[in-house]
């Protein structure tokens, strides 16, 4: 082992001064280190899995000769446009994003209090407000690939037993292009909102599953909330950006979706409002695994 | 600022400071008014399970607040992370990692979150795995490192951004002797630089060896800091001395005699006595005056139990067999 000149023949390496400069290159570092656990590591099994779920669907669909009468699986393109809605509401969103965005962000910080290594971060020069928004902003593009390309790729398979005249008439006259970036927007806005939603609820609570549950239960009675409540879902706000609206049955208290800027616009502020809550959380946060 | 202030802001700028601290639990007490000052070298933190060790640890390394009273690292509190934390390395006793890493990588993320640029990153990862002889296993994932390189990999992490201050809980867990020993070592060039280490240990004999100081906690109090040789003085405690002579025999049946002495036994080689006296500079002073008026030869003469467990003996296990 070298031990030879331990501390006194290397010179300290400069520092950069706080600032922009040194914040950026923090940021970027754990952005990148965060990035790679969230999209290459054994965790994000699970969300692969997740995405796979709704292509594989799609694939059985689109293979299959007929239904049990012999009909084609979707009839007409109109119908299987209504059907990709409906699917796209309650499996891509409902059940892919939301529990993929759970397993995303709720690792980001009490993945690693479980594991014992948060004391890795908490212990370097880095402000706390740096390393929420990086490792937010890691898990944000892993979600937008993931789910984005479940819903591209579920959306494609579609059009496959109607060929392919069909799809490129779909995308020349602008049908399948305006539907399909709508259901990519909203992807990525379900994935911002519950992603930040689940970040900030994993450092308020010791089991994530019990925010999971909580707020699972919540979007899916949503329908039959008042209308004082839904605006406290996040599903609300993405429903009325769904180029096909959805029939939520008899049960269902309708009120008229709000505008598109506000669902925009509302989960930025939703964003906005969960990191500053993490950041405040994470001040406060003790590391303590020891049992004395 | 007048002189005198002056230097106290300089000479606090050196030493770790701990202002009457106070870490509770809700009402489980942590640790509770320890006002302790550390100063460079090398300090043994010492007490029995559940004493308060790794709390003062945590809580000097700024990853639990205090309850009450103020911590200063040279001169900076952990409200200012981005000083804070460039000065101060710390190893835990856990054997935890951020999943899915090799240890060059484990390094390098550490300096790049430093904030250092990939050349001074790599460069200094470089140099913090030769430090811990770990260069041909870096490429590894830490997830397959035994437990003596894995404790080497952490202390790696820990010293890599070059800190001033190195607080270190239990970081000789499943090193060999070899590696021990040459831990030891580079913790002792870093303290011989002007530098901070604070070291925690369930090895009592380790902490003997290693430190300069020590600070014994018990229940969550601070018991004593100070140089080995003051507390033992400052305790009360009959000294153990060893006085290694051929004459053995005749000292022990005559150091009766002298005032303070309490014990006196041969060795079992009968080559030397150990003797207990409750003053020892007494006991020196007069035990001088009779080896030269008897003639004996001595050979040596020293404290025989100067060490932390001798301390820690009394101290802490004979006031909790008492109570």
């Amino acid at each position: 082992m070298n031990t030879g000149g331990f501390a006194a023949d290397y010179a300290k390496a400069p520092y950069l001064t706080p600032g922009l400069n040194l914040w950026l290159r923090q940021l970027l570092a754990i952005f990148r280190i965060e990035f790679g656990k969230a999209l290459f590591s054994r965790r994000a099994l699970a969300c692969y899995a997740l995405a796979g779920l709704p292509i594989l669907i799609f694939a059985v669909a689109a293979f299959e000769e007929g239904d049990a009468l012999g009909e084609p699986v979707f009839e007409t393109i109109e119908n299987a446009r209504r059907i990709f809605g409906y699917i796209f509401s309650v499996l891509i969103i409902g059940a892919v994003v939301f529990l993929g965005s759970a397993s995303i962000f709720t690792t980001l910080f009490r993945g690693e209090i479980l594991d014992r290594s948060i004391h890795y971060y908490l212990l370097t020069p880095v402000r706390r407000e740096i390393l929420v928004t990086a490792k937010f902003l890691a898990g944000l593009p892993c979600a937008f690939v993931l789910f984005g390309l479940c819903t591209l790729i579920s959306f494609l398979l579609l059009y496959l037993p109607f060929g392919m005249t069909q799809l490129v008439s779909d995308l020349t006259n602008g049908i399948a292009t305006a539907q399909l970036g709508q259901y990519l927007g909203i992807t990525i806005l379900a994935s911002m909102g519950y992603g930040s939603v689940f970040m900030a609820t994993d450092l308020l609570f010791r089991n994530p599953l019990i925010p999971i549950v909580v707020i699972a239960g919540w979007e899916t009675m949503h329908f039959i909330l008042p209308p004082a409540l839904k605006i406290f879902s996040i599903i609300y706000y993405l429903k009325g950006l769904l180029p096909i609206p959805l029939d939520e049955g008899p049960l269902a208290i309708i009120v008229a979706p709000p505008p598109v800027w506000v669902s925009i616009f509302g989960m930025f502020g939703l964003c906005l409002l969960t990191v500053m809550v993490t950041i405040f959380l994470l001040k406060r946060l003790e590391v303590k695994y020891t049992d004395e | 600022m007048n002189r005198a202030e002056a230097i106290d802001v300089e000479n606090d700028r050196e030493k770790i400071a701990l202002h009457d601290v106070s870490k509770f639990y809700g009402d489980i007490l942590g640790v509770n008014r320890i006002s302790l000052e550390i100063e460079p070298g090398i300090t043994g933190l010492v007490g029995p399970n559940g004493s308060g060790k790794s709390t003062l640890m945590n809580l000097i390394a700024g990853l639990i607040p205090s309850t009450r009273g103020n911590i200063e690292v040279r001169g900076v509190t952990p409200s200012q992370p981005g000083t804070f934390f460039r000065q101060l390395g710390y190893c835990s006793q856990y054997d935890s990692f951020p999943v899915g890493v090799n240890g060059y990588e484990f390094i390098r993320n550490t300096l790049l979150i430093h904030g250092h640029d990939r050349t001074t990153a790599e460069a200094l990862t470089l140099q913090a795995l030769q430090q811990v002889d770990l260069v041909k296993a870096a490429k590894k994932s830490v997830e397959a490192y035994s437990k003596g390189m894995r404790q080497r990999i952490k202390l790696a992490q820990a010293i890599c951004h070059q800190p001033d201050v190195l607080i270190l809980d239990e970081p000789l867990n499943g090193l060999n002797p070899m590696a021990r020993a040459q831990i030891i070592a580079m913790f002792r060039e870093f303290a011989d630089t002007g530098k901070i280490v604070l070291i925690s240990s369930p090895i009592l004999h380790e902490v003997d060896l290693i430190s300069d100081r020590v600070v014994l906690l018990n229940s969550g109090y601070l018991v004593a800091a100070s140089a080995l040789s003051n507390i033992q003085s400052e305790t009360g405690e009959p000294m153990k001395i060893f006085i290694r002579s051929r004459d053995a025999s005749a000292i022990a049946a005559s150091v009766f005699d002298l005032e303070h002495v309490v014990e006196a036994q041969l060795h079992y080689d009968g080559g030397g006595v150990f003797v207990r006296s409750s003053d020892a500079n007494a006991f020196f002073l007069a035990f001088n005056r009779k080896v030269i008026s008897e003639g004996w030869a001595i050979e040596s003469m020293g404290p025989a139990d100067e060490t932390v467990e001798a301390i820690y003996q009394h101290l802490i296990v004979e006031q909790q067999v008492a109570t």
